[in-house]
């Protein structure tokens, strides 16, 4: 199956140079007219979909003593202001708060990524029997309701002495984030044929090194994804900030936006203001890992 | 796969020594524990040992300052009598019935829509990947701006076009709707899984249905309903246990929970007891009531497709 992949792709190239060179600028005009045309619903749909992070950025410059109403109104232009991110640094410290998130980030992410990384690889070198039981234990871990699990880690976590530090909000990544990474990773090394780990082996390697310089370096696509997915995973972290963390000196961004709400719902430039500077991180790691992304569906086949 | 197999079947037959040395390597399992160690630990630690503390405590009076007190099943005695608790379980329910099908439901559409190659895909899928990656916290708050009745956008353009223009988030009729409405914009992840099963079927199924005679809709009624029913229905359990849970936030932020008890649901009720009211012994009851509905939900699914199944192949 996996062996058909490259094969796939070089044959999709040619057709498509192929196409590049019987392209005209009239013919490209033509088709992009009517790839438009045919598409409509589907370009309706897609800024019905960009809508949240529109009215996000909207939101964020619209100038805080001007109701929405006046767009509808027209009583005067309204020029977008620049203001609201200043104010909302002002009213609570988001400073401080984005540098608490981002030192959760550099620690976990990492963190993260080897557990799974490493969890996922000895899982797929295990005896079969070993391997379906594992396989299990994550899925029935991934099962596992959230607020049943906030319960007992409250009480764990404050016995460790681990409330109002990073550490609680690191933790998960033990867990390689999620289970649901480390049975991601799992599936690639899964699918590297024997032979290559064999010939490692021959060769006097460890299995520490047949990971490192044979493994790992071979399942690149799934690991990029689960860095990005991991990534988002701890930035938007919003519970466990908000049961285990109370102090402003270690809260982290999501629960300090949300302290934002909190003082005055009704001035929602700053609420915006707040968000936009919340999903800008993660809507660029996105953005930028897209091609990465695009091979968990390879994975998930 | 199969190719890897045949091959180490054959050296195996050809090289005897060679292949008993790379075996003992990998059946020699304590260094791919250590690898593993890492995960087991955090499984242990972080799901196995807290849900069984949350199961024991259930059965417990906790305020988490003094030291748990065993009450034996009255929590379940009390749960039965709890007015709370039916009109928590009765909008999670709701919810689930009204958010589940409409999400996958678009994100199949969105799926079938994009299935071939065009134009700007790229575009539209970073489009309908986004709202899924935007935070939790920041996309509440969205919202919550969105449906204000007064100045929010949503009412102002309703208001515009004439059409009626509904409190929102403040009205116990549309409260739970609103988020709803909110849950249907993040159906990215179940689009990605969707969009790559319809475009790994195989192809010369619908050229031998097209040579036949069927036509858009019968192929699709006849030809990709039928591949893609066990992941529709994987996702859809997996929406059901997602979507239960992920209530929380926008519960918490945009509605509070009410107007009334409108859109009190389970997950925020039990935050509510445990955090704010300090019974986590009555949450963690809560709680498994909570996981024994979402497992009912599941397995009756499954029950129903296997029935489906059995009288598929007999006619």
């Amino acid at each position: 199956m996996n062996y058909s992949a490259p094969d796939r792709k070089s044959r999709f190239r040619s057709i498509h140079r192929l196409t590049l060179r019987s392209l005209t600028l009239r013919s490209l005009i033509l088709r992009g007219l009517a790839l438009l045309g045919c598409s409509g619903p589907v370009w309706l749909l897609t800024l019905a979909l960009f809508y949240p992070f529109a009215w996000m950025i909207v939101g964020a410059l619209w100038p805080d003593n001007r109701p929405f109403s006046d767009w509808l109104a027209a009583s005067g232009p309204v020029t977008p202001s620049f203001a609201n991110f200043g104010v909302a640094a002002a009213a609570v410290p988001l400073g401080r708060f984005f540098f608490n998130s981002g030192r959760v980030v550099l620690l976990a992410v990492p963190l993260a990524l080897l557990v799974a990384s490493w969890a996922g690889f000895a899982m797929s070198r295990l005896p079969s029997r070993l391997q379906g039981w594992l396989v299990w234990l994550s899925v029935a871990a991934l099962l596992t309701p959230p607020t049943a699990l906030w319960l007992a880690r409250f009480p764990l976590f404050r016995l460790l002495g681990w409330l109002d530090t990073p550490l609680p909000l690191v933790a998960p990544a033990l867990l390689g984030g999620s289970p649901f990474f480390v049975l991601l990773l799992y599936n690639a090394y899964r699918r590297l044929p024997d032979e290559m780990l064999e010939a490692a082996a021959l060769d006097g390697a460890s299995i520490w090194h047949s990971w490192r310089l044979v493994a790992f370096p071979n399942v690149m696509g799934a690991t990029g994804a689960v860095v990005v997915l991991n990534f988002l995973y701890f930035w938007n972290n919003f519970t466990d900030p908000l049961l285990y963390v109370h102090s402003l000196d270690q809260m982290t961004l999501p629960v300090g936006v949300r302290l934002l709400a909190q003082m005055d719902e009704t001035r929602w430039p700053l609420l915006m203001a707040g968000s936009l500077i919340l999903s800008l991180p993660p809507a660029l790691a996105f953005a930028l890992g897209q091609r990465v992304l695009r091979d968990i569906s390879v994975t998930l086949r | 796969m199969v190719s890897a197999k045949s091959s180490s079947e054959k050296s195996s037959l050809v090289g005897v020594s060679f292949r008993r040395k790379s075996r003992d390597l990998f059946r020699r399992p304590l260094p791919l524990f250590l690898l593993l160690g890492p995960y087991l630990l955090g499984l242990f630690g972080l799901i196995l040992l807290p849900s069984l503390l949350s199961f024991g405590l259930a059965f417990t009076r906790y305020d988490a300052l003094t030291p748990p007190v065993w009450n034996g099943f009255s929590h379940l005695q009390r749960l039965l009598q709890d007015r709370l608790f039916w009109v928590a379980l009765g909008n999670s329910l709701a919810y689930l019935a009204l958010a589940v099908p409409l999400r996958i439901g678009g994100a199949f559409l969105l799926a079938l829509l994009l299935r071939q190659d065009a134009f700007g895909r790229g575009i539209v899928r970073f489009a309908i990947l986004l709202p899924t990656a935007i935070p939790d916290i920041a996309y509440a708050l969205i919202w919550l701006v969105t449906f204000n009745p007064r100045y929010g956008p949503l009412n102002l353009v309703l208001g515009g076009m004439g059409l009626p223009t509904p409190a929102w988030t403040l009205d116990a009729r549309t409260a739970l709707w609103a988020l709803v409405i909110m849950a249907v914009w993040q159906l990215g992840e179940s689009f990605v899984v969707l969009f790559a099963s319809l475009r790994s079927l195989p192809r010369h199924l619908f050229d031998a249905a097209a040579l036949d005679g069927a036509g858009p809709w019968n192929r699709f009624v006849h030809v990709t309903l039928p591949l893609l029913l066990p992941t529709l229905l994987i996702l859809t359990a997996r929406d059901l246990i997602v979507s239960l849970q992920a209530n929380f936030t926008p519960s918490l932020v945009v509605t509070k929970g009410g107007p009334g008890y409108a859109t009190l649901f389970l997950p925020l009720y039990s935050f509510i007891l445990a955090f704010e009211d300090l019974r986590l012994g009555y949450a963690a009851a809560v709680v498994w009531a909570m996981y024994a509905v979402t497992m009912a939900v599941v397995v009756g699914l499954f029950l129903l497709w296997r029935r489906w199944r059995f009288q598929g192949s007999l006619t």
